[in-house]
């Protein structure tokens, strides 16, 4: 598909926002499609709660936790557009670099000020962006990792509200650490649960400086997370 | 704001009021990013208010290779005394 459908899209719609528009589609179907082949064969399943809020949202950002590798499979098979911040060495994967450039995805690495840009201007057209405030995966035997500053400083930037959405996963396969060949002895079950949007005014007081309030806001994402991966998708305290 | 000392405790001023570090992890040695949890957009920050007390252009290029508070406070110091 990489190779195929993108080179031909970029050649087909001139129009950015257009081919955007178009590689998010395909990407978010063709990972739908890819989750349903999961499903089918028996080796994962995703359930989801309140999957809706997802759907409606509108200049927001989705933040979540990264357990494992297909959590941005999981969570963008259930939508039909959304901008997400990727690695920076996609952009220099031969299969993946057409396919980041024409869906817009923002880079990671760039210099702050284009990455704030580039989320401002995203996000004032109505997109989401998904961002999982890790950074990379959760490393194995935590629960959470260490999260970087990004999101927060985003948030402060646009004012956006920021959507949490919960991922549990209950096998070590596909996390950071464990070789992603080493087959699962049952079905590997995801559990993605969307949380109320919340909103930055009443995560800290607008009068702190920049860096304060995003140390704040950073604070305050990881103890939700925390506290919110505390038990497992079976209920039982982790 | 001539000597490097001067330029040293204007740094640690710095990252204890804005950016929430403890004055005991401050040393020459500590490295910005691992050591005090700085990030890029702090950098930016940093190099604005250098600029600001210095009145200097810094260019933020210069700041590529900076890694610990020492480092920085070479730049600073090759800067305003040039």
């Amino acid at each position: 598909m990489a190779v195929t459908i993108f080179p031909v899209m970029i050649l087909v719609l001139r129009d950015q926002r257009k081919r955007r528009h178009a590689a998010q589609f395909v990407i978010c179907r063709g990972f739908r499609l890819f989750t349903w082949l999961l499903d089918a064969t028996g080796v994962a399943v995703a359930q989801t709660e309140n999957i809706a809020i997802l759907r409606q949202a509108k200049s927001a950002i989705i933040i979540a936790n990264h357990p494992t590798l297909l959590d941005v499979v999981m969570i963008l098979a259930q939508l039909d557009r959304c901008q997400c911040v990727v690695k920076y060495e996609l952009f220099h994967n031969p299969f993946l670099a057409g396919v980041v450039r024409a869906a817009g995805f923002i880079r990671n690495d760039d210099n702050p000020e284009n990455l704030l840009n580039q989320a401002r201007d995203h996000l004032s057209s109505g997109a989401c962006i998904l961002i999982f405030p890790e950074g990379t995966r959760t490393p194995s035997q935590k629960k959470l990792g260490r999260l970087q500053r990004g999101v927060a400083n985003i948030a402060i930037e646009t004012e956006v509200d920021l959507i949490p959405v919960v991922v549990h996963c209950n096998h070590d396969t596909l996390k950071k650490g464990v070789p992603w060949y080493r087959i699962p002895p049952s079905k590997i079950r995801y559990q993605i649960v969307v949380d109320q949007p919340l909103s930055l005014g009443d995560i800290c007081e607008p009068d702190l400086s920049r860096a304060k309030r995003a140390r704040a806001i950073t604070r305050r994402i990881k103890d939700y997370f925390v506290d919110r991966l505390t038990h497992d998708f079976a209920r039982i305290r982790t | 704001m001539h000597s490097r000392e001067d330029v040293y405790q204007q740094l640690h001023d710095y990252l204890v009021d804005l950016f929430e570090i403890s004055a005991e992890d401050i040393t020459p040695e500590a490295r910005l990013f691992e050591d005090l949890d700085l990030d890029s957009i702090d950098a930016v920050d940093l190099i604005v208010k250098f600029q600001e007390i210095t009145g200097k252009k810094i260019p933020a290029m210069e700041f590529r290779s900076v890694r610990t508070v020492d480092d920085v406070v070479e730049k600073i110091h090759g800067l305003v005394s040039s």
